[in-house]
């Protein structure tokens, strides 16, 4: 067997090389946090520093601070790097102020909402 | 441990570590590690991960662990315009609870040695 | 020639075994159906499907009418890996005895 085949024979996946790096982490619920992972365990379980929650609304974006954050692993859906080099986000995407995309996000809350009552109504009616 | 294929798993970092191939190793009857044998072997082959949020990801399979927790090396999103945040995104660790399904390079594992496999942890469980 | 004891059914998971390299029907969460062979499974019905074909039903609500749109899409997968906790049932191939 040869050394230089080694590193295959070892089955692990580590957030160790993720450490001290500035992270997206991708919540169950959706939401998307970034900032730079200081702490993990098996479970997942991460403490990331400098947190903001990147809030996504059509083509506007904002991303809201939030400070030092500990994340429950069973509420982590993905984890990825950020390569410095790309783009963050496409160009076409604007970056508003956090009063307006609460404004945004509540707008498109409203909207569904407004599908799901408007479709029980229909339904209500279909019944007569 | 087994003295065959060399499967061991380190009980202070649990990691696993494996000389030979586990899926077909005889020996290695219930340890209910058919599925993370069988992606050991695809380790360097590409994988499209399908995750429960309908978020999917085409990849090289970097590395896994004995949970099935996945990392994914050079990941393309299948619907980029829907899923903006992950541009930037090179590299990713996935958990292994997100994961709805994966498709399979048809050409990863012999289906014979599948079978097989299958059929020892069956009757190890 | 299969054995007695490898043919014999005592738990639900021998009804799987029987159906390791036949065509099966998978109905998954968030109404998702797979058909589609067995390749292999463990005891938390983690599996390996060959030539699956996937239907997906989705729901939605017209932007006019508010009628609920019910759209099936198919696809075919060569070789896919299920994880065994989106399953919520299998049903192994019909045979005559």
């Amino acid at each position: 067997m040869s050394w230089a085949g080694l590193e295959d024979l070892f089955l692990s996946t580590s957030l160790a090389s993720y450490l001290d790096k500035k992270l997206l982490v991708v919540l169950r619920d959706g939401r998307k946090l970034l900032g730079i992972l200081r702490s993990f365990d098996q479970f997942a379980n991460a403490v990331l520093e400098g947190a903001c929650e990147r809030v996504i609304v059509g083509d506007l974006y904002c991303d809201i601070s939030l400070g030092l954050y500990v994340i429950r692993g069973e509420n982590v859906v993905l984890i990825g790097e950020l390569d410095l080099e790309r783009d963050e986000l496409p160009p076409h995407m604007v970056n508003v102020s956090p009063a307006e995309i609460r404004k945004a996000q509540k707008a498109e809350r409203d909207a569904t909402d407004l599908k799901g009552s408007m479709r029980k109504r229909m339904e209500f009616l279909d019944l007569d | 441990m087994c003295f065959k294929c060399e499967f061991y798993i380190n009980p202070e970092n649990d990691i696993v570590q494996v000389i030979g191939s586990m899926l077909s190793c005889k020996e290695l009857v219930g340890f209910e590690m058919l599925f993370v044998s069988y992606f050991k072997e695809l380790v360097g082959k590409e994988v499209t991960v399908e995750l429960k949020n309908d978020l999917a990801i085409r990849s090289i399979l970097h590395s896994l662990d004995q949970y099935l927790n996945i990392e994914l090396e050079n990941i393309g999103v299948v619907d980029p315009e829907k899923y903006p945040h992950m541009l930037s995104i090179r590299n990713c660790f996935i958990r292994e609870s997100v994961v709805r399904h994966v498709q399979l390079p048809p050409d990863g594992v012999d289906i014979d040695i599948l079978h097989d496999a299958t059929r020892r942890e069956a009757r190890g469980a | 020639m299969a054995t007695e004891e490898e043919s014999a059914v005592k738990e639900p998971l021998d009804l799987i075994r029987l159906s390791l390299d036949e065509r099966i029907y998978v109905k998954l969460r968030s109404d998702r159906e797979l058909r589609g062979k067995l390749h292999a499974y463990d005891q938390h019905l983690n599996m390996i499907l060959g030539d699956v074909e996937e239907i997906i039903t989705t729901v939605e609500i017209d932007d006019e009418t508010y009628e609920e749109i019910v759209r099936t899409t198919r696809r075919t997968i060569p070789f896919l890996f299920v994880r065994g906790d989106g399953v919520i049932l299998v049903s192994p191939p019909l045979r005559s005895t």
